[in-house]
């Protein structure tokens, strides 16, 4: 037996077995990772469907996946690969040096780890990430921040940005839907804001579940008290999957009264996604409240802002611009 | 505290300690990893590469 301290469900793996993520194998006392240099989802995509957008908005993201997850929400929009075991699975051999070099070939100025969780092919993520770096490339993790503290701070060290999801505000929502705990990913949350990468934060809103006001506005005071108010947040829609196929998709209605919870709490950048809602995907400047970032889905409309400030008041917004 | 009291006490109290004992018994001597070793072959099926295009399925 052995125990994986990677994320904090610190499993006792059996000889033969997996963690609770799939992925990471007792094989004769030694803990393998069996998703190293296979990814299972390979595309480009564009930067906002991260969703980033204080972060070199307008470019082409290489993003990729391997199967497996620490996580087991019942909504998960991602289950085919989420929630597979490697050997039912297909994956490409790619090992990092080819990641990178692939990057490059494509123009894509930033590399994602996203899809499932980055968490679990954590050795992989940090490989590519080290290379990455070394040519100027950026690293983007799309998590949802359940991992151990050490961990997580060896890989910050190789990250310029990160969407870390906050699926809700109570331990019994983590625990219902998502089989996790709360504590940890506020810690990795504050974390990463401490470390200084750029930071933005998506909470899906599911009926009934973790959509009261009383709930969101808890989440908004959270983030305003321990992260800032200048950190975006992206409401976005749940549609039915998984194991969640009962219930309704979220409506414009709750997410607009999601985003004005948010804005009257103070926080600057709040975003409607998965969801068309005139205006709400808009970055303004925070003083002077002129549209600086005019988006419409995923494509940039107009961006007016000169080296990252208002071309209007000269107040700098929350981001890395170019 | 009454005799019964006492004699539940002590029994809850033995029962802890046992699973304390018992839990310790069983991480003594478990190697601990962070880090994991890659292993060269994938279990499951290795599809082959060809244009990468953008993701119209997935989330995130």
């Amino acid at each position: 037996m052995l125990q994986c301290e990677l994320c904090p469900k610190n499993c006792l793996i059996r000889p033969g077995q997996s963690g609770d993520c799939r992925v990471r194998v007792n094989m004769d006392g030694v803990l393998k990772t069996v998703v190293y240099g296979f990814p299972s989802a390979l595309h480009i995509d564009p930067i906002e469907k991260k969703p980033l957008f204080h972060f070199i908005p307008g470019t082409k993201i290489l993003s990729l996946a391997t199967v497996g997850c620490n996580l087991h929400c019942k909504n998960c929009q991602n289950w085919e690969i989420s929630q597979t075991n490697p050997e039912d699975s297909q994956a490409y051999f790619l090992p990092p040096q080819k990641v990178v070099e692939m990057t490059e070939r494509y123009f894509c100025p930033s590399i994602a780890y996203t899809y499932t969780d980055p968490i679990v092919y954590y050795e992989y993520t940090y490989d590519i990430a080290v290379l990455a770096r070394a040519r100027g490339i950026r690293n983007v993790l799309v998590t949802a921040g359940y991992i151990n503290p050490a961990p997580w701070k060896k890989l910050l060290q190789y990250v310029d940005a990160a969407n870390i999801d906050l699926k809700g505000i109570t331990e019994k929502f983590y625990r219902e839907v998502c089989s996790a705990t709360l504590k940890p990913i506020l810690d990795a949350l504050v974390a990463a804001r401490e470390h200084g990468i750029i930071l933005e934060i998506t909470n899906l809103l599911i009926p009934t579940l973790n959509d009261d006001p009383k709930d969101i506005k808890d989440l908004v005071l959270w983030i305003r008290n321990n992260l800032g108010t200048d950190v975006p947040l992206h409401f976005s829609g749940f549609h039915p999957r998984y194991k969640m196929r009962h219930l309704p998709p979220t409506s414009a209605q709750t997410l607009e009264i999601a985003r004005e919870i948010a804005l009257e709490q103070g926080l600057k950048h709040v975003y409607v996604g998965n969801i068309l809602i005139r205006d709400a995907q808009n970055t303004l400047c925070p003083k002077c409240q002129k549209v600086v970032v005019e988006r419409r889905g995923y494509t940039i409309v107009q961006n007016s802002l000169k080296e990252g400030v208002c071309p209007d008041c000269q107040t700098p917004v929350y981001g890395v611009w170019k | 505290m009454n005799r019964r009291d006492f004699f539940h006490t002590l029994a809850g109290l033995g029962i802890f300690t046992a699973g304390c004992l018992l839990c310790l018994l069983k991480s003594a001597g478990v190697p601990v990893f962070t880090q994991a070793k890659p292993h060269p072959q994938y279990p499951g099926t290795i599809k082959s590469l060809g244009d990468i295009t953008e993701d119209t399925e997935m989330i995130g």
